[in-house]
């Protein structure tokens, strides 16, 4: 009986973690969409000679805008 | 007190608990990994006097013995239950040595891995390389079980075309065994087709199979007797020529021997049982890290397994979606995320989001969807059986293609 308890809390707990990151990403899709934009035609114009920290400026501007996202939450 | 109660191990017929017991509770937590000195303390060595220990005695299942007590594995021949046996202990006595070690090691050890076990299920000696992590394998179908969907419409096409195929055949199937992958889709979708009376669900993952039983209240199936087993596709607990009918919808591509499970499936079919599988096939999206069958390898691995009369096509299906986290949603819910033991384990939630964007870029279609195709190969094989044509025999051809074209000339 206990452990039938226990798992339901845990599947609780998996359920209200997905669905706050799958929120969150929702909102970072919805509200960067400029920014994503910019990046992935910068990556895509460039393929296939890909290389590290290629379309850097534009990598760095969708990561401030998705902390932005995170911070306006908390 | 100590010496005697070691010396006493070397008596015959002593188990593991038995051995267990008498540790001080000190080297028993070092043995389970527990202690925060595990990694730090001679526990290699520990392991190793107690394996020895252990194999002395009876009781510890030996690679090269075969063990008398498998209650699953009846009425086999004896080469075949010793094919079996061997493919069955080799993962337990790694599970042994993965116990003995600290956890630190275990966890480098699983990510170094592709470890290649010399022995097969069909007798040759083809190394059997282990690409896929199963047991995450069952986790995330664990997982797939509790998000679940019920209206995927991608899932319930490929098992409705799958169990269409049922119809095609004269004969019926009374006893029917179901491989993981969707179970619920063959569930829902079976509606009597093919005469079937005894149906066996199985699947790797306890919560899967715990979800059929569930939902088997809510579904009036009549006249269908339906049972429940945990088992792995690889390792099938089923008795030799005891099955009219194994159905598989999507659940073999990610085992990590195909050509092994397919032989066991035909090992459990009786003599003109029918093997009926839809896997994913190599298009599926396009370009992937995960080794997936090509359809011109599904003929062949069809007459391997040893099926005559084999069929294979090939249906494509494009779904749509709106991102690519959307995708990757889809791909969890049916239990197929990657579990390659070859992977990266950690995504930063930037790398993620911004493969999303490239994603778009790359693929997606003016109204900003993102189009995703599944290749699905049908495979069908039949067990022999005296009343299924066979080929001619070489030579005796009664007729020429040089009159038939004659005739159809004039």
């Amino acid at each position: 009986m206990l452990y039938v308890f226990g798992r339901n809390v845990f599947l609780r707990n998996v359920d209200m973690k997905e669905k706050k990151t799958a929120s969150l990403f929702q909102r970072i899709i919805v509200n960067c969409r400029a920014q994503a934009k910019d990046y992935g035609s910068c990556v895509a114009g460039k393929l296939p000679e890909v290389e590290h920290n290629m379309c850097l400026k534009e990598f760095l501007a969708l990561k401030n805008c998705m902390q932005n996202m995170v911070r306006k939450k908390t | 007190m100590l010496i005697k109660s070691y010396l006493s191990l070397l008596r015959p017929n002593r188990t593991a608990e038995h051995v267990f017991q008498l540790l001080p509770t000190f080297l028993r937590r070092c043995v389970l990994g527990r202690s925060p000195y595990a990694s730090r303390l001679p526990c290699g060595l520990a392991g190793v006097c107690l394996s020895g220990l252990l194999r002395a005695s009876s009781n510890w299942p030996s690679l090269r013995r075969v063990s008398d007590s498998l209650p699953l594995l009846e009425n086999l021949s004896r080469s075949e239950a010793e094919l079996k046996m061997r493919a069955f202990t080799i993962p337990a006595c790694r599970r042994a040595s993965l116990f003995l070690r600290g956890r630190r090691e275990r966890g480098r050890q699983r990510r170094s891995e592709i470890s290649i076990c010399s022995d097969s299920i069909d007798g040759l000696n083809s190394p059997k390389v282990k690409i896929f992590d199963r047991d995450l394998k069952r986790k995330q179908r664990d997982r797939a079980a509790w998000l679940v969907h019920p209206g995927d419409s991608f899932v319930n096409s490929v098992a409705e075309n799958l169990l269409d195929r049922l119809e095609d055949c004269k004969i019926t199937f009374p006893t029917a065994l179901c491989l993981g992958g969707s179970l619920q889709a063959i569930k829902y979708l079976m509606q009597g087709h093919g005469g079937i009376k005894n149906l066996i669900m199985m699947d790797t993952s306890y919560d899967m199979v715990k979800l059929c039983k569930d939902a088997e209240k809510d579904i009036s199936n009549e006249n269908i007797d339906t049972s429940f087993v945990v088992g792995d596709e690889e390792f099938l607990p089923v008795k030799e020529s005891s099955l009219d009918l194994v159905i598989s919808c999507l659940g073999l591509h990610w085992t990590n021997d195909l050509p092994g499970a397919m032989i066991q499936c035909r090992l459990a079919l009786k003599p003109d049982g029918l093997f009926l599988a839809a896997i994913l096939g190599g298009e599926t999206l396009n370009p992937r890290l995960s080794p997936l069958a090509q359809v011109r390898d599904a003929g062949n691995l069809l007459t391997r397994a040893g099926f005559t009369l084999p069929g294979v096509d090939v249906d494509q299906y494009t779904v749509k979606y709106e991102n690519a986290l959307q995708l990757i949603e889809h791909l969890r819910s049916m239990g197929e995320n990657n579990a390659l033991l070859q992977r990266n384990t950690v995504l930063k939630r930037e790398t993620a989001l911004a493969t999303a964007a490239v994603y778009q870029s790359m693929f997606g279609a003016e109204d900003g969807t993102i189009p995703a195709t599944f290749q699905v190969i049908y495979m069908a094989g039949w067990k022999e059986h005296p009343s299924q044509q066979k080929a001619k025999r070489r030579g005796s051809a009664t007729i020429s293609f040089q009159d038939i074209q004659k005739q159809f000339d004039s």
